[in-house]
């Protein structure tokens, strides 16, 4: 890694795979669609991973999906990708965008307090007063630069946005142009080949709108599960754990037995199953993998500054509360109905489980009396 | 393994295929049911000009060879061989099916184009029924899925699964006319397959002694212009000569039957060839038709075509902008594979991309329709002369009659007007002997059950019908029953009542009951009459006071012109009924001794008989010797209160007996001076349970209990009330209403009054006050004021 990409927490994919994306360029052959900075078979290795190539895998556990992404972005309809928080939705949009048009960036931020504006374009007040509107006053949307460019647009989290800003799309996607009638009735901006968008939307949450039709018929859907496989899952965990901790060289990795009972803990809680098929009941606080990475570093943070040595189960029980048992008192219920039953029961057996068995009893009695 | 490719070479291949025997032998190596198989077949057919072919099939099923040639069938078709009879068990069933693009059917036809001989060199089918499977097919494929090779390759070339894998490096050959390449490829890629193959399953599967067999009818062969087709699998172990000797040939019962492609399917979950039937018979189609290559992107278009044709027909349209855009997704998926032709995977993707609008999972309409569609319904036919048991050619005309289309096998909905129109209960009453053989040919959606005495009210039977190769599977098993439907079913129920005999449960009344009604339920009455023997003679040595009592009221209304149960034809059910109702009379003696826990169902049981007796053609029966025990053991002196009650409540009704007298008993036993509280109740109990009516029907009963009640010390009657409060639950909501009216009168009230009281609280009001309640009560919980909470 460069010194200049430490000066920031964290870069862009196609900063971060720079190397490799060139890799895939110099032996990229075949057809290529208009505007596309890498062939779909290159984009494909990019994100699935080549070993030929040295290329690892960035989204595990569902090829047919990465396919899919790839062949609806080549087509005219959006990529609408779908799923529980916490599923790499956004992870695998940058990847998409960094491996297809060589640049992640163009991305909207959807929340509540996005504007019509935002998706089109806005002005440079000084010049517009001092010139009155013109090309050079305007200031144009993430949407209208990739539109210019021929490259790929991110909105994330689109179903935070009011429907009426949603609206915008529409037409927008169907036309692939924007017109500005403050410039003249006919002048309109065209979009090259190679734009497209991709958005991601959690459909469960709460505090979301709902997409209109119109604008569902314009997007491809495509569900992100939650990774099937335990062992994908650990992997994944473990080598985002130790981009997370390269500058705190001084850190001790988990073991792979710690790491297993922290993957193990949250998926019996985030499916509301045990291996066995003994159900216990879910939090209703994401489990997601992303949440076991925090929770992972967390715990590697707590044992190598605050505990002297190696994580083990106790780290991860002392963070597992605060990470993801923020505010449901439910939550806390389910969690010691968890500790009591399934984790009482392996401590028996295992001297991680009993280190974390032992650190969750004290932590939840302490949560008790702090009520 | 690592490295497939240094396993074999594609020369060496063809030397192994077509080499051996200065190439006299030629082996071809398939998938059972691969197009692709079948259409390079026929050219190596063409080419080599045998004169014998060898299949892989059961030895002792080749007499059917003639009819799989014939005009007449048409396919799927299957040969269907039935396992030992081993007592009353269903025999084990296994099929052996052929559609148009099987490499086998094709390779039979082209023999007999040619002049050539077929043979089939398998073990006998009889050799197969050592385990307890009930229905399997006989290719096993489960390698193609689950080999290490497969695996290995697929995450190489970014495919799916073994399916995918096998479409994509073979099926897409179909039309071509390189035969010397397809067929050293499949044996390159079988050959992987067998050498990644746990050993355990192969030794499972049988496989060595097959082959061993098969071995052993090459070798006979030898000196002739042969093809032997086998499966890919077992083509390695077949080429170096043995010297094995074939196994003795069995006998084994089999049928040639008519087939479809959802069991072609439905089969395949242990791999017999290709999933998805409909989509590769229409692959081969379109090839047939081209007499090449088939178009693939018009093949997908069809099929896309087709499926949103059949989403309208279900009321859910696919508009077509997404219907382009998903074929767009599955050619542009195609191509990302590297692949010209658009295969299953693609289909299935592009329509998840294009058609589900929200997030994939359970529930969506789409998938499953998909699934159907392109597994097909067709069904096929054997010519008549391929000899067919009796039974399935009777029980298909009773089909036809019964407007059941014998032509595919969807599962239809058909409603039937039993109790007004004959026809519609001649059909029901077929579809019942149908279910009596366990066919899966109709099932009862909803409509009366006259066997359990449920929902008899209704008028309509709905039922779901449809013909598949699995019910005449079934009605071939039970071939050995009879040689038309009806008879078959009869003697089913003989069998089943033989194997209560059996279990010691020859005297078992409810079971015989019911078998003798499901006989009149499927119209079989003409056949019942040594199981109404045998019933009655059950009947007049029973012991068991209810199961006369279920007899006596189902029988009943049974023998009563008009039921839909009733039958002309049936044998005398009016001599079981009499017989019942005299046994049960002889039993009533014994009621004094029966247990308290089992008085109420020996009540109940009281009740039923006097409810037949007042009921219509009750002269059948002589009431009087019912009336007259009742009152002797009513006389006797220590007849349990509870029996009491309710033998009175039925004299009184029956106006045998005095409403004073009643009256009096009642009173007493309310009194009860020094019984249990809970006695006190128990005449009353009695007596609600079978004729309630008496309270208000008889001024001087409802005012001798009340006066009773009010005299009871007040600690006396809370302590009794537990009981009086169950005594009345017995009556249904509208003698409670009748009675409080009637108590109303008696305390010189409005009924109207009493049930209209208003309650000073609304319900959110209430349910206010508990919520403040339980508030308080966790605030004083954290208070640490549980002591105040008695306040």
């Amino acid at each position: 890694m460069a010194d200049g990409e430490n000066s920031v927490l964290r870069a862009a994919a196609e900063t971060i795979y720079a190397d490799q994306l060139a890799a895939l360029a110099a032996n990229d052959t075949g057809p290529r669609p208009d505007g596309w900075h890498l062939t779909p078979r290159a984009v494909r290795r990019f994100i699935i991973g080549d070993q030929t190539l040295g290329i690892d895998a960035k989204f595990v556990g569902d090829d047919a999906l990465v396919d899919r992404c790839i062949v609806s972005l080549m087509g005219r309809q959006g990529l609408m990708l779908v799923g529980e928080p916490g599923t790499a939705k956004s992870l695998l949009s940058e990847l998409l965008a960094a491996a297809i048009s060589g640049r992640s960036t163009a991305v909207i931020q959807g929340s509540a307090g996005i504007i019509e504006d935002h998706l089109r374009y806005g002005w440079n007040y000084a010049l517009l007063l001092a010139e009155g509107p013109s090309a050079r006053a305007m200031v144009p949307s993430p949407v209208l630069s990739a539109m210019q460019s021929g490259q790929i647009v991110r909105v994330e989290e689109l179903t935070r946005c009011a429907p009426e800003v949603q609206d915008v799309l529409i037409s927008l996607m169907s036309e692939k142009t924007i017109t500005v009638p403050e410039l003249g009735s006919d002048y309109e901006l065209r979009a090259k080949p190679g734009f497209n968008v991709i958005g991601t939307a959690n459909l469960r949450d709460r505090g979301v709108h709902d997409m209109s039709s119109a604008l569902k018929r314009r997007f491809n859907f495509e569900t992100v599960h939650p990774i099937a496989d335990a062992g994908f899952e650990k992997a994944l965990v473990a080598r985002q754990l130790s981009e997370r901790m390269a500058e705190h060289a001084q850190a001790e990795m988990p073991q792979s037995d710690v790491l297993d009972l922290l993957v193990t803990v949250f998926r019996d809680l985030r499916f509301g199953k045990l291996e066995d098929g003994t159900t216990v009941s879910s939090p209703k606080a994401v489990m997601s993998t992303a949440e076991t990475v925090n929770v992972a570093h967390a715990a590697t943070l707590d044992a190598t500054y605050l505990d002297s040595g190696a994580v083990s189960g106790r780290h991860i029980a002392r963070q597992l509360q605060g990470v993801v048992f923020k505010d449901d008192p439910e939550d806390a219920r389910k969690l010691r109905g968890y500790v009591d039953l399934v984790a009482r029961d392996r401590a028996r057996k295992s001297a991680v489980w009993k280190d974390f068995f032992d650190a969750a009893k004290v932590g939840l009695s302490r949560s008790d009396t702090d009520k | 393994m690592a490295d497939t490719d240094a396993l074999i070479t594609r020369d060496a291949a063809e030397a192994a295929l077509f080499g051996t025997r200065d190439g006299t032998c030629l082996f071809a190596p398939i998938r059972h049911h691969s197009p692709a198989c079948a259409w390079m077949l026929r050219a190596m057919i063409d080419d080599h000009q045998p004169e014998l072919i060898l299949i892989e099939a059961p030895r002792d099923l080749i007499h059917h060879v003639p009819f799989l040639t014939d005009p007449e069938t048409v396919a799927p078709v299957a040969i269907v061989s039935l396992g030992a009879r081993e007592g009353q068990s269903t025999r084990a069933v296994r099929y052996f099916p052929f559609s148009d693009h099987s490499p086998e059917l094709l390779a039979i036809r082209q023999a007999a184009q040619i002049g050539a001989d077929v043979q089939f060199i398998d073990l006998p089918a009889g050799r197969h029924f050592d385990d307890d499977v009930k229905i399997a097919p006989f290719q096993s494929e489960i390698a193609f899925d689950t080999a290490t090779f497969v695996r290995a390759t697929c995450s190489k070339l970014g495919l799916r699964d073994g399916a995918e894998l096998w479409d994509h490096l073979f099926e897409t050959r179909l039309g071509q006319s390189d035969w010397r390449g397809f067929f050293s490829d499949v044996y390159a890629y079988c050959l992987a397959l067998r050498e990644t193959t746990a050993p355990d399953i192969i030794v499972h599967d049988d496989t060595l002694t097959r082959e061993a067999e098969m071995r052993a009818h090459i070798a006979a062969a030898q000196g002739k212009r042969v093809i032997v087709l086998t499966g890919g699998f077992h083509t390695p172990a077949l080429i170096q000569p043995g010297d094995e000797k074939p196994a003795k040939s069995s006998d084994v019962e089999s049928y040639l039957i008519g087939y479809g492609e959802e069991a072609l399917d439905a089969l395949s979950g242990y791999g017999a060839g290709l999933r998805y039937p409909g989509w590769y018979a229409g692959l081969w189609q379109s090839a047939c038709a081209a007499n090449g290559s088939p178009d693939w992107s018009a093949h997908a278009l069809e099929t896309s075509l087709g499926f949103a044709a059949q989403m309208a027909g279900d009321n859910r349209r696919v508009a077509v902008p997404q219907l382009v855009e998903m074929l767009g997704m599955a050619e542009g998926l195609a191509r990302l594979k590297g692949r010209e032709a658009i295969l299953l995977p693609d289909l299935f993707d592009g329509l998840r991309s294009a058609l589900i609008k929200t997030e994939a999972g359970p529930g969506e309409p789409f998938s499953q329709r998909l699934h159907a569609y392109l597994r097909g319904t067709k069904l096929g036919k054997v010519p008549k002369s391929a000899g067919q048991p009796p039974i399935v050619a009777d029980a298909r005309a009773r089909a036809q009659t019964a407007r059941v289309d014998l032509s595919d096998s969807i599962k239809r909905a058909k409603k039937l007007d039993i109790r007004r129109k004959p026809t519609h209960l001649k059909t029901s009453q077929f579809f019942y002997q149908m279910g009596l053989l366990n066919t899966g040919f109709a099932s009862l959606e909803t409509g009366p059950d006259f066997v359990i005495g449920s929902r008899i009210d209704l008028l309509f039977e709905e039922w779901l019908v449809g013909w598949s190769p699995f019910v005449e599977g079934a009605l071939i098993d039970a071939a050995r029953l009879g040689a038309t439907l009806p008879e078959a079913a009869a003697n089913h129920l003989f069998e089943q009542r033989q194997a209560l005999f059996e279990a010691g449960r020859g005297n078992d009344l409810s079971a015989i009951l019911d078998l003798l009604l499901a006989g009149l339920r499927a119209g079989l009455g003409s056949d019942l009459t040594e199981l109404a023997d045998e019933m009655r003679n059950s009947v007049s040595i029973a012991a068991d006071f209810d199961a006369l009592a279920q007899i006596i009221q189902k029988l009943q209304s049974v023998s009563a012109p008009g039921d839909p149960l009733f039958d002309e034809n049936a044998p005398d059910l009016v001599a079981i009924l009499t017989t019942a109702f005299d046994r049960m009379v002889y039993l009533i003696e014994d009621l004094t001794e029966t247990t308290e826990d089992a008085m109420p169902d020996r009540i109940a049981s009281l009740g039923i008989v006097a409810a037949v007796l007042r009921g219509p053609q009750a002269d059948r029966f002589d009431g009087q010797t019912f009336t007259d025990a009742l009152t002797r053991i009513l006389a006797i002196k220590d007849c349990p209160p509870m029996l009491a009650g309710a033998l009175a409540g039925l004299l009184v009704r029956a106006g045998l007996y005095a409403p004073e007298t009643l009256a009096h008993l009642l009173q007493g036993n309310l009194r009860g001076i020094g019984s249990a509280p809970e006695d006190r109740a128990a005449l009353l109990m009695g007596l609600l349970s079978v004729a309630p009516m008496v309270l208000w029907q008889n001024q001087v009963v409802l005012d001798s209990a009340n006066a009773a009640i009010s005299e009871l010390d007040e600690d006396i009657f809370v302590a009794a009330l537990p009981s009086l409060r169950r005594s009345l639950t017995q009556l249904n909501p509208h003698e409670t209403d009748r009675l409080a009216e009637e108590l109303a009168a008696l305390f010189g009230v409005q009924a109207s009054s009493i049930s209209g009281v208003k309650s000073r609280f609304t319900e959110q009001e209430a349910a206010r006050a508990l919520a403040i309640d339980r508030a308080m009560d966790d605030l004083l919980i954290a208070d640490g004021l549980t002591h105040w909470k008695a306040f």
